[in-house]
Order: structure tokens, then C-alpha cells, then sequence
């Protein structure tokens, strides 16, 4: 019995930061010491690639493993930087229909016997693609905004993941603004854990270093950045491994900010 | 050609399903999934059965709103039937008596869990959830709709036109309700913690108020 942890990290909605979420989760578990893989299931539009600045590596995906085309070993990209973690791309963009449900459980119990975590990057929506990706996965991390849309439609996946028995499912909150927030203009964490219901894994605030770092290809968790969205993914990964960790809070990150800036005022002043 | 999954008590799908499907006419077949609940795992293999034996699944029924919902994400038209026994001449001769059968309906259909979004629950008779109903469930039934938790998507009571269904929940904050013919917006404002409320029908217009003790009455 393999103690592989195969987690989907799903949405339903899109541009809500799946694969901001895997990459950067994937390389934070990989340097706790954990050996990872990032399977990318969005094929038809994949870009975790990108994300982690391996696009120019890819040689074979998990297509060619599957038809013996090549061994596995060929097809893992290993990061750069980061050698306890390695990506297989699901499938070529060019072969839209070739995977199947069976096909996905093949490629990831080919990759639990090699490794510790098994990150699946689920594509948008709720048809084939999801499908796909959910048949193989244990259990599951739902990311999702404090908007409406994206509150509904991950409910939506969650209904959908427990008909499939994918057990435990967690939430991610995703692109928090603690300012927005405490005047209650955007949805609070309460009204969304309210709906969804699930145990809250890590919230993440809004943060342009992100951006940055997606653009260049190296996510935010690799390097020492005290970012406030690196700290949150390294938190995330760390409570994944059964670490006890606080969740930050809005208000108080706020209350911080505004604490700092007062502080330098009056150092500056007096 | 309609065929039936064995009685649960008495044989697992997966031993049966070979045989039964082997008994059948080719080409469309209607499910009957009787009391099995099944995910969307067991449908996937289920399906898989089928299409081996070279038919193709047309519809399903169940007893278990579980099967339906997985047979809905599946993109299968599913229905869910009551739990007393339809006398029909296509039920299968062979099909044994259970002892469901000799029992009465209780005139209440109970779900347990939260309906999420996308999720639809219908009865013919009154429905009781155990959980949430959560924004973009739906929820009908022909007699009353009581949640055990807090409503926020559509409720639908008196769907065949009884103006005397009744929708009570814990937290009374729909989308949409309708009593028979009548439509309403839920209300706006969060309602006063701790005040169960039901909306009835008065004078052709829907009306919320705060819960009263009552005894059901079967749609």
C-alpha cells in the first residue's frame, strides 16, 4: 500500500490560481524535503510548464509513457532549482481526445510508486478534462476567490467530488484583500467558509509579486522572498504535511500594515 | 428493455450485472438501480459493463437520491422513484417480494447532506433535508419542503399545485421560492439568528413567517 498523496487541485471556475497554486505548492513540499511530482491535466491549455520555467525542457508527456514510446523516466522534467520536484505534462495540446479516466489512473499509479505527493493540475470547468483529472485523485484542494462566481462554482466541484468519493476535500482562498475585506466590500472568509463548508487549508493574499514571479517563471515559493503570498504557500504546503500552523488572519494583517507605517511615521517625526 | 439491479440485500451489482446484461434485449437500456447507492466511481464501471455488452444505458431510476446526483454529473438522464413498489407489467416477473414492499410510505423523503450547487432533489411526496441547501441547488417536491439547516438556493413546494405546501428551514434566505404557482425572492436582510421560518401561501401570495408547529401532510 502506497502512502502517496494524490491531490487534485481544482476550481471550476477559471483564472482563480490552480496553477499559480500547484507550482508554487509543488516546489514548497519540494523543498520540505518531500519527493514531488506536478501533473499537468489542463493539456489542452497547459502552462504549469511555464509557470515553473520548464516549458523549454518538455520533450515527452505522459501520452508517449502510456503508448511505451518512451520510459518515465524520460518524461519527468526536473525543476531547475529544485531537484526533489519533476513535472509530467498530461498530454500534447494537439491531442485533445486521447485521455481517458482509465488512461489518468495508469499515468498516476505509474508515479506513486516514485514519489510522495502527487499534485494533479486540474483544468476549468466540470466536463471531460475534470473528469479526467478527478478520476485518479485521493483527495482534493479546492482553490477559490472571495467572489461570488467562484464561491459557486467550486461549490459546485465539491458536490461533484464527493459523488466521486475523493475524501478529504480543502479549501485554498485565494487573492485576498484584508482592505477590501474589513469594509466589507469583498465576501468575507466566514461567508465563504459558510457556503463551501470545508476546512479552510490556507489563505492567500492578493499580491503583485505573483504576477512578477509567474511572468519570469519562478514561483514565489523558491526563493527567500518574505512575500506575503510566499509565506502563504509555504504555510499551505506545510499544514498538507500535518503541520499545525495559525491561519493568518485579514484584520490583523491589516492592522499590521497600518501599525508599521505609524511606527515609521513617529521614528521619522520625533 | 428495462433491467433491474439485484436487490441489495440479497447479491452485489458487479456479481450480476454480466448475466443480466447477457439476458437483455440489445441496444437501449433504462436502469433500475433500485436501492443501491452508487458513486460516480461505481457508474463509471457500471457504464463500462454496459457498452462492453455492446448496449447503450438510455436512462436511469433509483431509490437513492446519492445515485442520481452521480448519475446526473455523469450527464445521464436520471430520475428518482418512490420507494413503494410501482405495480407495472415491465417490472421483471422474477423480481422477488422484499419486505420495503409490505411497508408503507411515510409520506416524507429524508436526504441527508448538503445540496450543492448544481444538485436537484425532487419528490412526489414531502421532502426533508438534513444539511444545507446551498445557492444554485434546486429543491421540488408536491408537498411540503422542511430544511434541517439553512435554505439559500430554489425551493419548490407544491410542484403539481397544492396551495397548501409549506417551505420551513432553519435559515430561511432562498434564491427563489415558489408555493405552486406563486414566485417569490427570498428576502434580502440576514433574518434574526435562531428564528426558524416557513413560508406558506396567503392569498395567492407567498408570506414568510416565523416556523409554527404543525403536522405534515403528504403531498
Amino acid at each position: 500500500m502506497s502512502t502517496t498523496r494524490t491531490i487534485l487541485i481544482c476550481s471550476g471556475k477559471g483564472g482563480v490560481g490552480k496553477t499559480t497554486t500547484t507550482a508554487n505548492l509543488g516546489i514548497a513540499l519540494a523543498r520540505l524535503g518531500a519527493r514531488t511530482v506536478v501533473l499537468d491535466a489542463d493539456f489542452g491549455l497547459r502552462n504549469l510548464d511555464l509557470l515553473l520555467g520548464l516549458e523549454n525542457r518538455i520533450v515527452f508527456t505522459a501520452q508517449e509513457v502510456l503508448a511505451e514510446t518512451c520510459r518515465l523516466e524520460q518524461a519527468l522534467v526536473k525543476h531547475k532549482q529544485e531537484p526533489n520536484l519533476a513535472l509530467l505534462p498530461a498530454g500534447n495540446p494537439r491531442m485533445l481526445e486521447w485521455l481517458t479516466p482509465k488512461d489518468m489512473k495508469a499515468i498516476v499509479s505509474l508515479l506513486e510508486e516514485q514519489f510522495d505527493y502527487v499534485l494533479i493540475d486540474c483544468p476549468a470547468g466540470i466536463e471531460d478534462g475534470f473528469k479526467n483529472a478527478a478520476a485518479a485523485a485521493r483527495e482534493a484542494v479546492v482553490v477559490t476567490t472571495p467572489e461570488v462566481a467562484a464561491v459557486r462554482d467550486a461549490d459546485r466541484v465539491i458536490g461533484l467530488l464527493n459523488t466521486q468519493g475523493v475524501t478529504p476535500v480543502q479549501l485554498v482562498l485565494n487573492r485576498v484583500r484584508p482592505k477590501m475585506m474589513s469594509i466589507q466590500e469583498m465576501l468575507s472568509v466566514d461567508d465563504v467558509t459558510d457556503i463551501l463548508a470545508l476546512p479552510l487549508l490556507g489563505l492567500v493574499f492578493e499580491d503583485e509579486q505573483v504576477i512578477v514571479s509567474t511572468n519570469r517563471g519562478e514561483p514565489l515559493t523558491l526563493g527567500e522572498s518574505g512575500s506575503p503570498a510566499a509565506k502563504a504557500y509555504n504555510n499551505i504546503a506545510r499544514r498538507l504535511q500535518g503541520e499545525d500552523i495559525p491561519l493568518m488572519d485579514p484584520s490583523e494583517a491589516r492592522k499590521g500594515f497600518r501599525a508599521r507605517v505609524r511606527r515609521l511615521m513617529q521614528t521619522r517625526l520625533f | 428493455m428495462k433491467i433491474k439491479l439485484p436487490n441489495h440485500r440479497d447479491q452485489h451489482w458487479r456479481d450480476t450485472i454480466k448475466d443480466l446484461l447477457h439476458n437483455a434485449n440489445t441496444g437501449w437500456i433504462d436502469l433500475d438501480c433500485g436501492e443501491w447507492s452508487l458513486t460516480y466511481t461505481d457508474l463509471q464501471d457500471l457504464m463500462a459493463e454496459v457498452e462492453q455488452s455492446g448496449r447503450r444505458l438510455d436512462s436511469l431510476i433509483s431509490n437513492v437520491p446519492d445515485t442520481v446526483v452521480s448519475a446526473r454529473a455523469f450527464g445521464l438522464e436520471a430520475r428518482l422513484q418512490r420507494t413503494a413498489p410501482i405495480c407495472s407489467g415491465d417490472l421483471m416477473h422474477t423480481d422477488p417480494p422484499t419486505k420495503e414492499s409490505s411497508t408503507p410510505s411515510t409520506g416524507v423523503m429524508f436526504h441527508q447532506g448538503t445540496l450543492r450547487s448544481g444538485d436537484y432533489l425532487h419528490s412526489d411526496r414531502s421532502i426533508l433535508v438534513y444539511g444545507d441547501v446551498n445557492p444554485g441547488a434546486t429543491v421540488t417536491a408536491c408537498g411540503d419542503i422542511l430544511v434541517w439547516g439553512r435554505l439559500r438556493g430554489v425551493a419548490h413546494a407544491g410542484a403539481k399545485g397544492s396551495t397548501q405546501a409549506r417551505i420551513i428551514a432553519l435559515q430561511l434566505r432562498p434564491l427563489q421560492l415558489r408555493i405552486a404557482d406563486a414566485v417569490a425572492r427570498g428576502p434580502d436582510d440576514l433574518p434574526q439568528p435562531g428564528l426558524a421560518e416557513q413560508a406558506s401561501l396567503r392569498n395567492g401570495v407567498i408570506r414568510i413567517d416565523p416556523a409554527e408547529v404543525l403536522s405534515l401532510q403528504p403531498g
